[in-house]
């Protein structure tokens, strides 16, 4: 709704082109292996032939064309081209086909190639064209239209752009539909904040007097719970999107720990009501539902898969830390890491099928993954630091992980492939326990 | 300096329990023992015996810190020694509240290390207990490895923060 008062969506500007279905570009996202797609961004033109740019106020057309550069680097599948190596120059001719010479592109190994074209509009920005085609065949794969009132809004459309993109070519765009909940230093106290999932319009969401942890968002994005801690203990905080309202109980025992939201879009959560943290269901109003998994040990951290199926949490029941998966149907208790002494902060991928967790090796943790079929254990995540938090996004592809990687703790995505990491920016202090929610 | 000194009317404390069995004996401890005690004492004017001595035993109470290893919350012999010594001030002093506080370092992660900071924090109320104190007289909490005592990155640093800090009022 807040983008329809924005912008003014014109569907696809041009049919696509026939092509046989062994033509159509795509990407097995999820398969063993990634094909990389190498994509030019194309200077943005002026939809009027003989008009000018410059009369687009703002420095509109480069801005959306570096915000779309910015959103494609963060696609690991995606490997950007210069349009200094395009042979005979970089600009394509024109912005939609059949005006554009494919061949050069071609020749240069370009498989997408995507077009802007902008035409001023008093009281705005301007309206402005975007196209992405597959070079090989020509093919219109995405095609969109916006109107642009100000600057600010340039990043929702090319985060809007790279959706349909991604979703065209992947099956899966909520990447740029998503957002990143995290915790931030702010002295002695941490706070809340969001962002999109690639790191634009950062807001803080909490003033407390005290330290925020674990936030967790409700599966349709207009809910955070999250454990609170000042002088006088331990508490649980949720903090509704839209009326921006914040609430905060003291549960019973000392502890509130990790609380997240299940599948059903209640609330889980380790408390220590009977001498020991144990993981508990809670009503809406905040009163214990039900017992999710007690023991003498620690049990913490639980995390749900989207059918509400499996619940994986750390326990240390025998005898260190280790992550187990709980079949909530059956009440049966398997564990899922076996490998080395000090496993925990699992996050379970969206379709039960993998776990991420942090996996202490010689003083540092490294992201590893679990196979819940096969059983298989593998590393995700090399280099200095620690890597610690995963979050798995909605489309079950990234991996959102806190680092101190670069000295300070800050915000990366991986993918369930182990791509290499790349920094979401935040903005400066450190930066703690991402998690994906819905935009 | 400060350890030194709440280490010294600790085991002056002590001394003056095990010679008078009482800590309201004080007045009647050698001139050279009770001179810090006065001198303390000078500090605080206009208090009573009484509230004199719940400060002297909240002071030894909060003066040691126990200590744990990595990823456990056991407690070692010279933990149950400095407990013992705790419990029977709490013992001695009825109205006093205890909260005890958790902590854990770094290198852990901060989910685990809240409950484990938690485990710690239990691990000192339950000895407690079962030394006599009443247990609606203790609280716990954990902060994790949220306040550590050193920042640096190693184990004589790490070894400080594994810890638990005990608050009386």
């Amino acid at each position: 709704m807040r983008f329809a008062l924005f912008f003014v969506l014109i569907q696809v500007l041009l049919l696509p082109m026939p092509a046989r279905a062994g033509d159509v570009l795509t990407v097995d996202i999820y398969g063993p292996g990634q094909t990389k797609i190498n994509v030019l961004i194309a200077d943005p033109l002026p939809r009027e032939a003989g008009a000018s740019l410059a009369a687009v106020p703002e420095n509109a057309p480069a801005t959306l064309q570096q915000y779309i550069q910015s959103n494609c680097a963060f696609l690991p599948f995606f490997s950007m081209v210069s349009g200094r190596d395009v042979v005979g120059g970089p600009l394509p001719g024109g912005y939609a086909a059949p005006n554009i010479d494919f061949q050069r592109f071609k020749l240069s190994r370009v498989d997408v190639l995507v077009t802007a074209a902008w035409q001023p509009r008093s009281g705005g920005l301007g309206d402005v064209e975007l196209r992405a085609y597959e070079v090989f065949s020509g093919r219109l794969i995405v095609g969109r239209g916006y109107t642009v009132q100000t600057r600010p809004q340039l990043p929702e459309v090319a985060a809007r752009f790279c959706a349909d993109l991604m979703e065209a070519l992947t099956g899966h765009g909520d990447f740029f539909r998503s957002n990143l909940a995290f915790v931030k230093r702010d002295g002695q106290r941490k706070q809340v904040f969001m962002s999109t999932a690639q790191g634009v319009g950062v807001q803080q969401l909490t003033n407390l007097n005290g330290v925020c942890m674990s936030p967790s968002w409700s599966h349709d994005g207009q809910k955070l719970v999250f454990a609170f801690l000042d002088q006088k203990g331990h508490s649980i905080c949720e903090w509704n999107r839209q009326t921006r309202e914040l609430r905060r109980l003291k549960m019973p025992g000392a502890t509130v720990i990790s609380p997240t939201f299940t599948a059903r879009g209640t609330i889980a959560v380790t408390l220590d009501m009977g001498g020991s943290p144990d993981i508990y269901e809670l009503n809406p109003d905040f009163s214990i539902a039900r017992v999710l998994e007690k023991s003498w040990a620690i049990d913490v951290s639980p995390d749900f898969d989207q059918a509400g199926d499996k619940m994986v949490f750390v326990s240390n029941r025998l005898g260190n830390p280790q992550i187990f998966m709980k079949n909530l149907t059956t009440g049966v208790v398997s564990r899922v890491s076996f490998d080395g002494k000090y496993n925990t902060a699992p996050s379970i991928s969206p379709d039960g099928k993998l776990v991420v967790y942090s996996h202490l090796i010689n003083g540092q943790h490294k992201l590893f993954l679990a196979d819940l079929a096969s059983g298989v254990e593998r590393q995700l995540t090399f280099g200095p630091g620690s890597d610690e938090d995963a979050s798995w996004s909605p489309d079950g592809y990234f991996i959102a992980f806190a680092s101190n990687r670069s000295g300070r703790y800050q915000i990366y995505i991986t993918t369930k492939h182990g791509d290499e990491p790349i920094l979401i920016p935040t903005g400066p202090g450190e930066s703690f326990s991402p998690a994906w929610g819905k935009l | 300096m400060k350890r030194f000194g709440l280490l010294g009317v600790a085991l002056l404390a002590m001394g003056l329990m095990v010679a008078g069995g009482c800590a309201k004996k004080v007045s009647s401890t050698p001139a050279g023992a009770s001179a810090s005690v006065s001198t303390d004492a000078g500090n605080q004017g206009g208090l009573t015996e009484a509230e004199r001595q719940k400060m002297m035993a909240i002071e030894k109470i909060q003066a040691n810190r126990i200590y744990f290893a990595f990823d456990s919350n056991e407690l070692s012999q010279e933990s149950r020694q400095i407990l013992t010594e705790k419990a029977e001030l709490m013992k001695a002093n009825p109205s006093l509240i205890l909260v005890i506080e958790g902590h854990c370092d770094e290198r852990g992660t901060n989910e685990y290390n809240m409950a484990l900071g938690e485990r710690r924090a239990r691990a000192a109320k339950d000895f407690l207990a079962l030394s006599g104190v009443d247990a609606s007289r203790i609280q716990t909490i954990s902060y994790g490895e949220e306040r550590p005592m050193c920042t640096e990155h190693n184990e004589a640093c790490w070894s400080k923060n594994r810890r638990d800090e005990f608050r009386a009022q």
